[in-house]
């Protein structure tokens, strides 16, 4: 029999390592002193999240938007969409202890995160399934497969960049390290 | 490094021909059914759709559901899952006018159907994304250079053809066009799962 698979929920990864992390960081944690506020970072169990950047402020931020740029062209190119444009990027800063709860990116038709910080336990992301498959499939699978698991978690990486759909649903684990995770997230839309 | 792309939560949809099938005595049986069985009313508008048929009673179906358990003991092994079983199996004829709304077969685990008497104008199936995609994506996709991509398109539509045979997840939303000709279409639907 011959098989097609009918819309998949896409991830596209890679890393993007010719950035200065070092003066993206402090530019966040300036974003951080600026904004006391939304919520103040430290408090607990809250992620913080800056306002939109903007992208001519600050050098590395303007050479990651060049980088996202390129990959969403191949994107569109690749799943035949008009190219994209980005219309918001943010900074997170999660704290010890955090995490962010299950959310989409309405009305986005690309989502994605770059990270500026984080290893092994400063919180993973998580993508969850919301086709009805997760209501329909068993518990007791023989193997993991892309057709009959519930969610699937990318490791959260300095330097890896992620880009999915807008609408699909993804949650952040909690922060269990002792340091700060840092990423930056964006927006693509028509 | 470049960019890598994972495809995650396929709705996959299998297509093939049985060739084995009786459809003469499958088509004489479902007539036989429908004098004697008032049917069922679920996704169907103004079509018969019988209800359950039992082992034995047709053999052009006992037939037709050994070559499902050979097909959905490879789909389980493919996509990773225990050894599928039927759970219910049943006709469906739709005369000119009929069709059968959005629905889904929530319950089971996969579902299909297979033609016993299917032709242009007896209306396809489509299958509708089972995701929020529709409130993102944009429309119309690249009209100019008519590009549906697994990715972005809202429908996907198969042909309804004698012998042809589709099985797909369970939960996949699907309906049937209106049959437009004269002639009955005439198909038997069936849903697996796990005892």
């Amino acid at each position: 029999m011959r098989d097609e698979l009918w819309f998949p929920q896409v991830i596209w990864n890679s890393t993007i390592d010719d950035l200065d992390n070092d003066s993206l960081k402090s530019y966040v944690y300036q974003k951080v002193e600026e904004e006391k506020i939304n919520p103040p970072i430290g408090k607990p169990n809250q992620p913080w999240h800056s306002v939109s950047l903007i992208i001519e402020e600050n050098n590395e931020v303007k050479k990651l938007v060049d980088r996202l740029n390129k990959k969403l062209y191949t994107i569109c190119d690749d799943v035949g969409l008009h190219p994209v444009q980005l219309y918001d990027i943010w900074a997170n800063v999660n704290p010890p202890g955090v995490a962010n709860q299950l959310h989409a990116h309405i009305p986005a038709i690309f989502s994605g995160v770059y990270y500026l910080d984080a290893e092994e336990g400063q919180g993973d992301i998580v993508f969850e399934r919301h086709d009805g498959g997760h209501t329909c499939l068993p518990v007791l699978i023989k193997e993991p497969t892309p057709f009959n698991q519930k969610s699937v978690t990318y490791k959260s990486q300095t330097d890896t960049c992620y880009v999915f759909p807008g609408w699909f649903k993804h949650r952040v684990t909690e922060n269990t390290s002792n340091r700060d995770r840092l990423s930056i997230s964006f927006n693509y839309g028509a | 490094m470049p960019l890598h792309n994972e495809l995650w939560f396929p709705s996959p949809i299998w297509s093939g021909k049985f060739f084995n099938v009786d459809n003469d005595e499958l088509k004489k049986f479902a007539y036989e059914q429908k004098e004697r069985d008032t049917g069922v009313s679920i996704s169907n508008v103004g079509g018969w759709q019988s209800k359950p048929i039992g082992k034995g009673l047709c053999s052009a179906i006992d037939t037709l559901v050994n070559n499902l358990d050979r097909e959905f003991n490879e789909i389980s092994k493919q996509v990773g899952l225990p050894q599928l079983q039927v759970y219910n199996i049943w006709i469906n004829i739709n005369p000119k006018g009929a069709v059968n709304l959005t629905h889904d077969h929530m319950g089971a685990i996969m579902s299909g159907a297979y033609y016993v008497q299917a032709e242009q104008g007896n209306g396809n199936i489509k299958f509708e994304r089972p995701d929020d995609a529709r409130y993102y994506l944009p429309t119309p996709v690249k009209p100019e250079e008519n590009t549906p991509t697994y990715f972005n398109t809202q429908v996907c539509e198969y042909a309804s053809l004698t012998n042809a045979v589709y099985l797909f997840p369970a939960w996949l939303p699907h309906r049937v066009e209106q049959n437009i000709i004269d002639k009955d279409r005439i198909s038997v639907s069936f849903n697996y799962g796990i005892y």
